[in-house]
């Protein structure tokens, strides 16, 4: 990289200050890319913005003393929390797992809509954002003994494809448990919108366990009355979580057991690389010379699984609601008979084309078979993507057209149209 | 986990604590491109600088593995955020069927003499060898007899005398940012006087 002269620096800062003078956001950004690859140059623009900031008014600075409106702003979840690595046997796991759903099981479907009825309207206020914040970091935190500040007495908890918990001990007692099953739980939330009645927020949910983890994107619906919480919904089953992560543990472990055959593993990663090159490329046909004629292809949580045919269908079917779907392998072990392989999935959502979506990642476990692929199980379940992607569309309503990140530094740092004549 | 998604990891991690830190050094100074950029003023500043902070906090994140960390991240975040604004205001002029911004409202004779030329002349002026040092003198004492007072001095500093930088600011006073700021201040005043008189001179 070609570092500035002082004479170019004062130049850029020069531009800078009359592409700013101008509103030229397009100059003004070019510079800036130019400035991340130079300190001295960064420095001399933020002295300037610095200036500058003071000459504006005191209404015209936002704060949050004089915002009115509540501010739209990331806000993230400020606790880490560093439990001891606990170790957890697969048995405690399913056990606790189980004991969710009977817990489930156990508690009266509430009346959602009698419950709308009875929130408040129009409670945006700083409150409902501190209170959000504090919910994540609580639950973070593994202090449930303070959600009762945090939450109504007939709070409504949802989950999907669950039961929903009313009341705070069912709720206490349900994050409790999915806390147990990981040595360390963080969430970050990515972004916070007022909606109607109600507060959507975007959060990141990461869990470790046996030095695996797992992170996913996630929203969840808050509403409020009496200055508290008072339903929660999330757009993940924290139990589905647990399995995916528990899923990537057990795969791990397996193969710690398993010794590794050269030849079989080299053979069930071509077939592997090959299934994924034909969805990424929207070529299900030629997955006719990698998939048995028994091939049989499942998803997390679906109701049927899907034979050759059918998962062409089901290919082409998702490929033209998602578009550059693109699968991409992070780490994969296999054996004579099967491959474990972890993915990340990214994609647009072809409806709108606003914004990547998050990427997902899950594993699939690949059967191998007479030198085929005979069974093919999914970690994740598509149609809940694509519904967990057009829900974040729906929310986050961010019209992105082009690539806002600057480029890449060139190796020399040129601006157009400057033409450095030192 | 491969390398490169650990390093994501870490570069989103970093963002997100320099933006928790940073949250209102970041909604001031995007508060003042959006002023600038003439996108919102008045009441309505605070709520469109929130939605473009927040909107950048959404593109670095979602990009977080385009950040190198070896670099403060406050330059890649406001590239983010001018680039954000550039989009709006854009989408504003579609929609209001082409309403001037900010910049076009400067005289088109501004599109004659770049906002770089004075600068190299300037410089050139300033640093030029003996033989032409008559010449400077007097092309200096012209453009200088423009502006007013105030911009002459610190012209006349930077300019005449060659000073820059810290030194310039310990010379008026004030800090190194507000020198330059003021600097650039007197160069643009001088390029729209020297233009407006070429402009008469052209028409005479």
């Amino acid at each position: 990289m070609t570092v500035l002269t002082a004479y170019q620096r004062e130049k850029l800062a020069y531009q800078y200050s009359i592409a700013l003078e101008q509103g030229d956001m397009d100059r003004l950004a070019r510079i800036l890319s130019v400035a991340q690859g130079d300190a001295a140059l960064e420095n001399m623009l933020l002295e300037i913005n610095a200036v500058l900031e003071t000459e504006l008014s005191p209404m015209e600075m936002p704060t949050l003393s004089n915002t009115n409106k509540e501010p739209e702003m990331p806000v993230f979840a400020k606790v880490k929390r560093k439990r001891g690595s606990r170790q957890l046997s697969i048995t405690a796991l399913v056990a606790s797992v189980a004991t969710i759903l009977l817990g489930f099981l156990m508690i009266a479907v509430s009346n959602h809509q009698a419950f709308q009825s009875s929130v408040l309207v129009n409670s945006y206020n700083q409150s409902s954002l501190s209170l959000i914040s504090d919910y994540f970091s609580v639950w973070e935190a593994g202090a449930f003994n303070r959600l009762s500040a945090i939450l109504t007495p007939d709070h409504i908890y949802h989950e999907p494809d669950s039961l929903d918990l009313d009341g705070i001990n069912p709720l206490k007692t349900h994050l409790e448990k999915f806390n147990n099953l990981f040595s360390q739980v963080d969430i970050m939330m990515i972004n916070a919108k007022p909606f109607a009645d109600e507060w959507v927020v975007d959060f990141q949910l990461e869990a470790h366990i046996d030095n695996q983890m797992l992170v996913e994107d996630a929203s969840a619906t808050f509403k409020f009355s009496d200055g508290k919480i008072a339903y929660t919904a999330l757009s993940i089953n924290l139990d589905d979580f647990a399995h995916r992560l528990q899923a990537i543990v057990e795969a791990s472990q397996s193969a710690d057991r398993i010794p590794q055959t050269k030849t079989s593993t080299s053979q069930g990663m071509e077939l592997v690389n090959a299934f994924f090159a034909a969805w990424n490329n929207n070529a299900p046909l030629t997955m006719d010379s990698i998939l048995s004629d028994s091939h049989t292809y499942i998803e997390a949580d679906a109701l049927t699984s899907f034979k050759n045919a059918r998962l062409k269908e089901r290919i082409n079917k998702l490929n033209e609601v998602l578009v550059n779907v693109k699968f991409e392998i992070l780490q994969s072990i296999s054996d004579e008979k099967s491959v474990w392989v972890q993915f990340r999935l990214t994609s647009e959502f072809a409806p709108s084309i606003r914004r990547m979506g998050l990427p997902q990642t899950g594993t699939v476990i690949f059967e191998i078979k007479d030198g085929l692929i005979n069974r093919t199980e999914l970690s994740i379940n598509l149609d809940r993507y694509i519904n967990r992607f057009s829900n974040s569309e729906m929310l986050l309503a961010t019209p992105t057209v082009e690539p806002t990140i600057p480029a890449p530094l060139p190796e020399i740092p040129t601006v157009e149209p400057i033409h450095f004549s030192n | 986990m491969d390398e490169n998604m650990y390093q994501e990891v870490d570069n989103h991690r970093q963002l997100k604590a320099y933006i928790t830190q940073e949250t209102q050094a970041l909604r001031n100074t995007i508060s003042l491109y959006v002023l600038k950029s003439g996108l919102a003023s008045g009441q309505s500043l605070a709520s469109v600088a929130d939605d473009i902070l927040n909107e950048m906090v959404i593109e670095a994140l979602n990009h977080a593995y385009r950040f190198d960390p070896s670099r403060p991240p406050k330059a890649w975040l406001l590239g983010i955020a001018a680039n954000l604004i550039r989009r709006k205001q854009a989408k504003q002029i579609a929609q209001n069927q082409r309403e001037p911004l900010i910049r076009d409202l400067y005289p088109q004779s501004q599109a004659l003499m770049s906002d770089d030329d004075l600068f190299d002349q300037l410089s050139h002026v300033s640093h030029s060898d003996p033989e032409s040092q008559l010449e400077s003198d007097e092309t200096i004492h012209h453009l200088l007899s423009l502006v007013s007072p105030a911009d002459r001095e610190v012209l006349q500093l930077a300019i005449v005398e060659g000073i820059e930088g810290e030194s310039l600011a310990r010379k008026l006073g004030i800090s190194a940012g507000a020198a330059r700021v003021r600097l650039h201040r007197a160069i643009n005043r001088l390029r729209i006087a020297r233009q407006a008189q070429d402009e008469e001179g052209d028409r005479s």
